[in-house]
This record gives C-alpha cells, structure tokens and sequence, in this order.
C-alpha cells in the first residue's frame, strides 16, 4: 500500500496504514475495536488539520478517480468522521447504552 | 391528498379526539411478546400485503436481479427484469426437483447479478426470464413432460414510485398503489428516480419488529433517551423539556386505512451555537447539509401544512416499509420479523448523488450521525422486549405523540383478526 500523502500533509503519513479506511464498515469496527487512548490520539492529530484537508481534497474534480496520495487524504477524513461522535458526544468508543450492537454496513 | 382533506388538530389539543374509532385507553402488549400471535401475523399480515423488496435501480438491465431471502415466510425470493423490461419475482426454486436457484456460497445469503437466463445448476435446467423453461437437460429422458406447466412459481410483483414490491397472497386482488391509498398518492411526484448516493445497513435486533416500528413513530421520546445526542443539548431544547416541544412534536400528522404518517421539526440543518466541532468543519449535521438545494416543487405529502420550520416527514406503509424524507434526500427503513421476539433492520438512504468530496464528506458525517442514533434506540428496544417478555405488564400506555403506534398495533390486530375470521368461515 502507498502510504503517501499530498506533501503539506506528510507529518500524517504514519497514520495512513491504520487509519486511512476506504470501506465503511471497516471503518466503523475500527472505531469500536479501539481504545479511546488511540481514537483520541487519532482525532487529536488530523482535526486540526481537517478544514485545510477538506479544501485540499475538494479541490479535485468528484467524477474522476483521485490520485493515491490524495485518496489517503480523503480517508483519513472519512476516518476522523466515523470517530468524531465517539470524541465529541459519546466519550467512548461506542454509542452509549448500544451494547455490542453495530450496524453492518452493506453498501 | 389534497389541502382540505387534511385533519387539523382538535380543539382539545388531542389529535386522538380526530380519530375516535382508535380508543385512547391502554394498548395490549400481546402482539409483541405471543408467539401464538406471531404465527397469526405471519399468515394473514405478511402472506397478504405488499411487502418491499428494493428499488428499481438495483436491475437497471434486462437480466439484472437480486434475491431477498425471507425465512420468515419459509421462502426465498428472485426479482428479475425481463428482456420485455417488465419486473418479475419468483420463488427461488427450480420446478424440477426444487433446488434452490439462485445463491453462491451459502444458500441463505441473498444474491446480486445479471443472467441471460435462470440456470438450475442441480441438473442444468434453464428458464427465461418470465419464469418459462428454456431447456431441460436429456429430454432423451423425460416422462410425460409439459414443459409450459414447468415454470418457475411467480409471486405478485408490483412497482410504484420505482419502489418494487411483492403480494405472496396469490389471490390478491389489490394494486400496490390502491394499497398505499391516499398517502402513496401524495407522494407521487417526488424525485425518487436516480442516480443516487446509497447507503445500506442492517442489524439483527432482538425486539419484536413493531417494538422498532414505534421508535420512529414517535420523537416523543428524542429529548429523553437521545439527550445526550441532540435531544437536550440546546437551551431550546432545554426549555422546552416539560412542554409542547417544538423539535419533536408532530407538527402534522394522518392516519389513513392501514397507513400513518407525521411530520416534524427535528434540529435544524444549519449552524448553530450548539454544533460540533466536526460538523463546523464538514457543514452538514444529522439532519443533512447546511447548503440546500432547491429541488423544485414537492409533492402535497411532502410538508404537508408548508409548516415554516419543517425538518421531516415520515410515513409508515403498512405492515414494515417507512418512508422517511428530509434535507439529504429520502430513507427507507425496513423491518424483517426473525421470531416473535427479534427481527432485522434494514436502512436505505437514498441521498442526492454528491457533486463535490466536500459534499461526499458531508453526507458521510449526516450518514454516520443518523446511525449512531439509531444505535441509541437499538440496545433500549432489546431492554424492552425482554421485560415485556417477564409478563409484568400486559398493556403500554399511550398518549396522545403516540398515536401513530396506537394505530400500527390496531391495524395489525384488525388484519389478524379478519383473517382468523375469514378462514373460520371456510
């Protein structure tokens, strides 16, 4: 895997083999799967980083398949919104009172 | 439906006082926790109403089909696109010897294609598309053969709004659109055709399929079980506590035949004092984007008074298929009896397809947020059947943000009843 990131973003490279997650549902069980030390960590580096990245990404045009180094970016951002609630609202990897229950993400 | 047949509010301040024939005194419980009841339910609400299966984007071409499999109802069920472009659906069996004949690993886990035809790999039999036979294999060695009896069994199969939908029932006699009645109706006109950006997701919940059913019949109960969510975060909301709320109370809603439907404010899609740090930065919140797009005229079910400050519309179509419509675009819910104690969730959001990764971004998070409120009733629901399963109580109380409940579990008893009626009577 190609773990690069568009050059002003390069001090996230290290969390691009973990955290840059295409697929939803993988996604989402990593959320539940780690600990709060490690989302927080996560969420700690990237937010403040994400305004710039969001306009960094929206840059390119949507119909077209996005370079590696930039989808990386875009899924690192797709990661920093699966955890942001567990960050900002629930303190805890999971929904509070959700038990062991997820939603299975199909498509 | 039109603007003068709306139902306005009572005088009272009770919309149950516009809907005598319901009752306003407590509910019975039994339909959620006896089996004796499932079984009933299975028979004569399941087995003989329109049910939905999925949208007409999923067989865009002529052989596209997908399977639902529906243990419940003892079948399992082929939704396929003919070469003449009509929909068609079929039990999922070879005529032959019965194998079952769409699956790819495991028989129990639904499908996705495109065929040319339907191919029985048991013994090599193909049909067409209509359900016809195309071949059998060695006809050196048929007996006594009518090959046009030899097809696939079919299953009622109806398309409205590019909804699909199947009737098991094979005497009926009802279109899906009369079914849908005046609500259906009313909905009629709305951008429902693609392309969308879809999002699918299920869970298995142990609770009685009405028991989820009611949890998005109702925001009675948003500032309380979700306050830490968004229900009782702002000092709007705050205030309003103990009060008419104006988030969450039904700012409409219609009962009509077997069907309900009410509409409400909910948060709004917007920036507020209140909003999260992540939805600052990718401008959209549960309720959908902060930039809105004009999508043109709505139909007269969509914000049905033109209320200023409108956030939602859901409708509840009989038995299990609840329409709900908002700032992203529309969400289908679906809800699969497993048991009379559990049953599988199913969500669509059929959202409008992004032109921006900013606008991806955004629905992503609205996405995301939905979920997790919808995990919030999840594990609550599971809390509820098992304690209606201990017997304590034999009946819910229901007021009047209730209503749309009040209704489901009458309807569902009516049916029952009808139907261990009629059959008494054969």
């Amino acid at each position: 895997m190609n773990v690069s990131l568009p050059p002003e973003f390069s001090l996230l490279e290290h969390l691009v083999p973990d955290w840059a997650i295409e697929d939803g549902h993988e996604r989402y069980l990593k959320r539940v799967n780690s600990s709060m030390d490690e989302i927080q960590a996560f969420y700690d580096e990237v937010f403040p980083q994400a305004e710039e990245a969001v306009a960094y990404i929206d840059k390119f045009d949507y119909s077209e398949p996005l370079p590696e180094d930039v989808a990386n970016l875009r899924n690192l951002l797709y990661s920093l919104i699966t955890v942001s609630l567990a960050v900002e609202l629930w303190k805890q990897p999971r929904v509070k009172h959700s038990a062991r229950t997820i939603l299975t993400r199909v498509s | 439906m039109s603007t003068e047949a709306l139902v306005t509010k009572p005088a009272s301040g009770h919309w149950t006082d516009a809907y005598p024939a319901l009752g306003r005194g407590p509910v019975s419980l039994e339909d959620c926790v006896s089996e004796e009841f499932y079984e009933k339910e299975r028979e004569h609400v399941f087995k003989k109403t329109w049910l939905y299966m999925g949208r007409v984007e999923r067989v865009p071409r002529s052989g596209s089909y997908f399977t639902r499999e529906m243990q419940f109802l003892n079948t399992s069920i082929i939704v396929v696109r003919g070469k003449d472009n009509v929909i068609r659906a079929f039990h999922n069996i070879c005529p032959h010897r019965g194998n079952k004949m769409l699956w790819s690993d495991d028989p129990f886990e639904e499908v996705q294609g495109r065929a040319p035809l339907l191919y029985c790999r048991f013994h090599g039999w193909r049909y067409n598309l209509d359900g016809s036979l195309h071949s059998a294999t060695r006809e050196d060695l048929l007996l006594d053969f009518d090959a046009d009896s030899c097809r696939v069994p079919a299953i009622q199969c109806e398309v409205w709004e590019g909804f699909i939908f199947v009737n098991l029932n094979p005497d009926n006699t009802e279109s899906v659109r009369d079914f849908l009645g005046d609500l259906g109706k009313g909905l009629e006109g709305y951008p429902f055709e693609g392309p969308h950006q879809v999002y699918r997701f299920k869970a298995e919940l142990q609770c009685n399929w009405k028991i989820f059913v009611d949890g998005f019949a109702e925001s009675y109960h948003g500032p309380y079980l979700h306050a830490s969510s968004f229900g009782n975060l702002t000092a709007e909301a705050k205030e309003a506590l103990n009060k008419p709320n104006p988030f969450t109370d039904a700012l409409f809603l219609q009962l009509k035949g077997s069907h309900r439907m009410f509409s409400f404010a909910g948060e709004p899609s917007q920036r507020t004092p209140y909003s999260k740090p992540i939805e600052c930065v990718m401008e959209a919140s549960a309720a959908g984007p902060w930039t809105k797009v004009d999508r043109g005229p709505m139909p007269p079910g969509i914000n049905p008074i033109r209320a200023e400050k409108h956030g939602f519309d859901s409708y509840q179509f009989f038995p299990n298929f609840v329409l709900i419509f908002g700032a992203s675009g529309f969400t289908v819910h679906t809800h699969w009896p497993t048991g009379p104690h559990s049953h599988i969730f199913e969500t669509e959001m059929y959202y409008q397809p992004p032109k921006t990764h900013k606008e991806r971004l955004g629905q992503e998070l609205t996405v995301t947020f939905l979920n997790d409120i919808i995990l919030e009733d999840a594990s609550p629901s599971e809390g509820l059947q098992a304690m209606l399963n201990s017997g304590a109580l034999t009946h819910f109380t229901m007021n009047d943000e209730e209503i749309l409940l009040r209704h489901l579990h009458k309807v569902v008893g009516d049916y029952v009843e009808a139907g261990e009626k009629a059959k008494a009577e054969r």
